[in-house]
């Protein structure tokens, strides 16, 4: 593992199931995930990219290999533990749904310092509400904003505590093309300005573009491993790897 | 933490109103019935207390066995003359308590239930007040309790038929009394008449059910209790002060409206169950429903107990709020539940 490397994996699997009906989900992925670089995770539905993400974050535990994560072994941590990591060291943005509806969009933005006990620092609120283009929404409830501006204050959220990793899981799945650009964007500025790490699974290769680094994945191992390059050129590494991709 | 439960019972208002409306009924009603039975129970005792005021010394008939409930036999006339010769005495007064049949004007029996005759007795240990009209003073006359006198329509001067022991008798209806404080004990219909007129009817010529005295000046109850054991030494008797005597028919009413509180709380029961499986119900949906949200807040690094803390806490807060205001409709209930018992004509004491 090089001195970069923010998450790194080792031989990672993830059976699910026993016996001749096990499926193995990743069959050993190893790799390393560079601090503040944006990397995308790419790859049929079935080829383990969620999986993968699950794992590297403390959402599910490996059946087999390890995983680090800002120097830790996670394997090895109880659920308490596990937690804890979650809510310090690790960022979320889901496709949907990753706000609290009762909630107000500033209040769903600070939520993780708020359950850790801690209170926002106020610039690095401001220049996070800045970023997202809140405004003055940010009194609204996630009900009376668009999707992508519920996406963007998700990825405010995900920042807000500063954490090692930002893991997205196709944060774009139900946006049009230009709030997709705008929630990229945000992901893109996180990693140039605010020096963040971002790791983000997706099926589109024009948000993949958005990336420094490309994985693909397929039956549970990687594929392909580079630079991202162009939305065009994903594609013809997507076809590369195989039709199914 | 606490504020997405907070945020949350504000979120769904319906479901909070209806889980915390299934706390407040059972509740209520179980607090309404105790505050009702309370109350009764209170009251009764100061009835009795104050209808035995001039009484320090009451003799009944000694129980054969406390458990074996046929009534033993009455006691002699002749232990009232005994009595007052005894060391302390000032007044002595029996009484005779029986079932008899009151028929209306039409010859209907006034009530389905039983009906009683209580012998008049002389001052200072009637426990009858006159509210019209005046007491028996003939065996041709007879009063009525204020409750039966207003249900039948009876006027003063009317012609009463009670059937007793020995066949019926036509009465003249001379007043109406309350028993204290109430129209009615417990809505039995009460035929109030003279010693004589009452030991015919119920069949106890020269015999009483009770005989009540009371002390000369200076004279504690316990003195006099001792005075009259001694006196009636030998009698199959039991002799107690008149604050004993109170608390023993307090003991014995409560027991008779035991079945009272117990049906009322049957209820209250009943709604708290059926309130249990609506807030069962209320809490899984809504924790159903949240699961999604649970789950993020678990994603986003709250442990098992601040997510469990939440949800109990919602659950805690509408219980003690809904607790609180059910003991409030307790209250309001109580004397609810009591003007429905006297629509249906049981006048239960509820005050002082």
């Amino acid at each position: 593992m090089t001195a970069a490397a923010i998450v790194s994996t080792t031989d990672l699997q993830r059976r699910y199931g026993e016996g001749p009906a096990a499926v193995d989900a990743l069959a050993g992925v190893s790799l390393e995930i560079a601090r503040g670089r944006f990397t995308a995770i790419m790859g049929a539905s079935g080829s383990g990219k969620s999986t993968l993400m699950h794992l590297m974050a403390g959402l599910d535990r490996p059946t087999g290999g390890a995983v680090t994560l800002d120097g830790m072994d996670i394997g090895g941590l109880d659920d308490r533990r596990l937690t804890e990591l979650r809510r310090d060291k690790v960022g979320f943005v889901f496709q949907a749904f990753n706000l609290l509806p009762v909630l107000t969009a500033e209040e769903n933005l600070v939520l993780p310092l708020t359950i850790a006990g801690r209170k926002p620092d106020r610039d690095w609120l401001e220049s996070l509400v800045d970023a997202v283009g809140l405004g003055d929404r940010r009194r609204h409830r996630p009900s009376e904003l668009s999707g992508g501006q519920q996406q963007r204050v998700a990825i405010a959220r995900a920042l807000v505590s500063r954490p090692a990793v930002v893991f997205a899981d196709e944060p774009t799945g139900n946006l049009d093309s230009v709030a997709s650009a705008e929630v990229l964007d945000l992901l893109r500025t996180a990693v140039d300005e605010f020096d963040q790490t971002v790791v983000m699974v997706t099926h589109d290769a024009t948000a993949a573009a958005y990336a420094d680094r490309l994985l693909v994945l397929a039956d549970g191992r990687i594929a392909h491993d580079g630079p991202a390059g162009t939305a065009e050129e994903i594609l013809d590494v997507m076809k590369a790897v195989g039709p199914a991709a | 933490m606490r504020k997405v439960a907070l945020r949350g019972l504000r979120a769904r208002p319906v479901r909070t109103a209806l889980t915390a409306f299934a706390v407040v009924l059972g509740v209520a009603m179980i607090a309404g019935t105790y505050v009702l039975t309370d109350t009764i129970n209170k009251s009764f005792t100061n009835i009795l207390a104050q209808a035995n005021a001039g009484t320090d010394v009451v003799v009944v008939p000694r129980k054969v066995d406390d458990d074996f409930s046929s009534d033993p036999p009455p006691l002699d006339e002749e232990l009232v003359e005994r009595l007052r010769a005894a060391p302390g005495v000032r007044n002595v007064a029996g009484a005779v308590f029986g079932q008899v049949s009151i028929r209306d004007r039409a010859g209907k029996s006034v009530s389905s239930g039983a009906n009683f005759v209580s012998s008049l007795q002389p001052a200072p240990f009637e426990q009858f007040r006159f509210i019209s009209g005046r007491p028996p003073r003939a065996l041709s006359e007879v009063a009525l309790d204020s409750a039966t006198f207003a249900e039948s329509d009876f006027k003063l001067g009317d012609r009463v038929t009670i059937v007793g022991a020995r066949g019926a008798r036509r009465l003249r209806l001379v007043g109406s009394a309350r028993f204290g404080e109430v129209a009615s004990v417990g809505g039995y219909p009460v035929a109030i008449a003279t010693l004589a007129l009452s030991q015919e009817l119920v069949n106890r010529e020269r015999k009483l059910d009770s005989i009540s005295v009371a002390g000369a000046a200076g004279v504690t109850p316990a003195q006099l209790r001792q005075n009259v054991r001694t006196a009636l030494a030998g009698a199959p008797v039991t002799v107690r002060t008149g604050a004993e005597d109170a608390a023993q028919q307090v003991s014995d009413l409560e027991q008779d409206f035991g079945f009272f509180r117990t049906a009322l709380l049957v209820f209250g029961g009943i709604a708290l169950f059926v309130g249990a499986f609506v807030i069962y119900n209320t809490f899984t949906i809504t924790v159903a429903q949240r699961t999604r949200e649970l789950a993020l807040l678990r994603t986003l690094g709250a442990t098992r107990r601040q997510v469990l803390r939440s949800v109990v806490f919602e659950a805690a807060l509408v219980g003690l709020v809904a607790s609180l205001l059910g003991l409030l409709g307790g209250l309001a209930l109580a004397p609810a539940l009591r003007g429905l018992f006297q629509i249906i004509g049981a006048d239960l004491p509820a005050t002082r």
